[in-house]
């Protein structure tokens, strides 16, 4: 457990070096920024769609998420492969399974941390705005957990891909073609209009998830797919780790 | 302390190692020797437990690299052939990340990198950031994060790769002090070095272990297939037939060496030196002589000798 706490602490520091993350960061920034923009533009218009402005955050999120889950990824496995540090890494008595828990532990954070400016959101608009919205706090929170079951899955997905390669622009793009393809699963329904596939689509549907968790719907279901999904991913990344050994 | 047994390691059609089998014993400093892609990088990452082994099994300290590898790695300081450090760390910092990492306690952290910092000569450049320094300095650092558990097991893959000739005396004393701590095993392909450092050499080639004995049993026998160069100012023809009674049956080759000077080479016959015979026969004829000297074989040269001549690296 402790060689576990070391190995996310160094995770965490190279994070904190890596010019990479503050992309990340900034990003996040002018996402979360327009989205507050907008949201205040439209309550001082007067009548707030709520439910389209949801929509538009829903996608705002996962679009960036596409972006910056690559980014944020793809240095883990194939920086270290290229340098030659991962041999000395998996020489120390550590086990693949601690290495890829530890650098996705330290990423999950780090990435929970580059979406804390979010959290002034609401201060902001009760400090400044003529008459405060009513936030409900159901819809708060579970735009918090969604994004960081939605995020966490994409981050898996971009880990694995830098498990597969030594080098980190292969990595990036690998991931986001992994998830370019989750997320165009939604196109189910129009390979297949009559079927199940329409309800197959909203059930994958990321977008669909996060405007439900924006609402406030927390379905336990969905949180179940997004945390198998990233658990099987993970153990995937492990396997590809110890797998290098026999090659 | 290691026991490897018939190790086989195979990369796709390539057969890397080939039915591998030695001991080390406790306290040894054993030295494996061999030519590039003799496999000596891939042997010591499978006993690292960076590499599994396509067959055979190795055993270090009793314990099986595959059914128990992190209790081996945790006994075991690695050195790998190209010392691959986070360059953006400080050393001391990089230096207490491997410390902890390798279950060094807490409260023992400190002193121990400060340990090692010094006995690998990087504590006056313990606060600079490891990116920023020489090759040498880096290879250092390298070897001071090998020690920092206090392993039984060091394995040291071309532990003076990159250093300059004083470095090099440094680092071989310094595994020779290692010696009374640590089992060590090292691999080079430079012969003198092992010789110097080392009980006991194995010697690898193409995969297999060609030889393995006391330092001094396999210098003997190579000592004795010394070659001869020497310089006389001699009528050709007998000089030679007077030399080939030293030389072993491939005889002597005489080169014209101008202003009446030849050169004459032979690999000597039997154990002794030849010397002192070329030099009091040289004198009884009244040849001048300007240069007598044996060349050790090199490497290439011994491996053609334990290998016999028909066998050549591909
Ligand atoms: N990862 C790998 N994939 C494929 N072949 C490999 C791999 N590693 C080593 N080999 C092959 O195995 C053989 C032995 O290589 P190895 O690196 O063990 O040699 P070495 O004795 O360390 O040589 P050197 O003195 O050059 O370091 C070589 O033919 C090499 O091409
Ligand atoms: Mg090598």
């Amino acid at each position: 457990m402790r060689q576990w706490l070391v190995l996310c602490r160094r995770e965490l520091a190279a994070h904190v070096l890596s010019p990479t993350t503050y992309v990340v960061a900034v990003l996040f920034l002018v996402v979360v920024g327009t989205g507050f923009w907008i949201l205040v533009t439209s309550m001082s218009s007067g009548a707030p769609s709520s439910a389209g402005l949801v929509e538009v955050s829903g996608w705002g999120f996962v679009l960036t998420m596409t972006a910056a889950a690559p980014l944020l990824t793809m240095r883990l496995f194939a920086e270290e492969r290229r340098s030659g540090t991962l041999e000395t890494l998996l020489t120390a008595p550590v086990t693949p399974g601690a290495v890829v828990g530890a650098k996705y532990a330290a990423t999950l954070a780090l990435f929970a941390a580059t979406l804390a400016p979010t959290l002034a959101y609401g201060p902001l608009l009760r400090a400044f705005a003529a008459a405060p919205p009513t936030v409900d706090p159901a819809a708060a929170w579970g735009l918090g957990v969604g994004a960081l079951l939605i995020g966490g899955f994409f981050l898996s997905l971009g880990l694995f891909a830098s498990a597969l390669t030594r080098s980190q622009i292969s990595a990036g793009l690998l991931a986001f073609t992994f998830i370019a393809l989750f997320l165009s699963s939604g196109l189910v329904a129009w390979l297949w209009p009559d079927g199940g596939g329409d309800a197959l689509a909203t059930w994958l549907s990321p977008i669909a998830h996060m405007a439900d968790f924006a609402r406030g719907v927390f379905d336990s279901r969905v949180a179940a797919f997004y945390l198998i999904n990233t658990a099987f991913v993970l153990f995937g990344a492990e396997r590809v780790v110890e797998w290098e050994r026999w090659r | 302390m290691v026991a490897v047994e018939q190790l086989t390691r195979r990369f796709g059609p390539v057969t890397a190692v080939q039915n591998l089998t030695f001991e080390i014993g406790r306290g040894e400093i054993v030295g494996m020797l061999g030519p590039n892609g003799a496999g000596k990088t891939t042997t010591l990452r499978m006993i690292a437990g960076y590499l599994c082994p396509s067959a055979g099994s190795i055993r270090v300290a009793g314990l099986s690299v595959l059914d128990d590898p992190v209790g081996v790695r945790r006994r075991i300081g690695y050195l790998p052939e190209h010392a691959a450090l986070y360059p953006e760390m400080r050393v001391e910092e990089y230096l207490r990340y491997r410390a902890a990492l390798k279950g060094v306690t807490s409260r023992r952290v400190a002193a121990r990198v400060a340990e090692a910092a010094e006995m690998c000569g990087v504590a006056d450049v313990r606060r600079r950031i490891i990116g920023q320094l020489s090759k040498g300095y880096r290879q250092r650092v390298a070897l001071a994060d090998a020690l920092v558990h206090e392993p039984q097991l060091l394995i040291l893959d071309e532990p003076t790769l990159g250093l300059d000739p004083n470095q090099i005396r440094q680092a071989r004393e310094l595994i020779r002090t290692l010696a009374a701590r640590h089992t060590i095993l090292l691999s080079s392909h430079i012969l003198p070095e092992v010789e110097m450092t080392c009980h006991r050499v194995l010697i690898l080639h193409c995969g297999r272990l060609l030889a393995q004995g006391p330092v001094e049993t396999l210098a003997a026998s190579l000592r004795g297939r010394r070659r001869v160069v020497v310089q006389l100012r001699a009528p050709a023809e007998e000089a030679c037939a007077a030399l080939a009674r030293l030389a072993d049956g491939a005889g002597v080759r005489w080169e014209d060496a101008g202003g009446g000077w030849g050169e004459a080479r032979f690999e000597a016959a039997g154990e002794g030196d030849p010397r002192p015979e070329v030099a009091a026969l040289a004198a009884s004829r009244g040849w001048a002589l300007r240069e007598l000297r044996s060349e050790e074989l090199s490497l290439e040269q011994v491996f053609v000798a334990l290998t016999g001549a028909g066998e050549r690296a591909p």
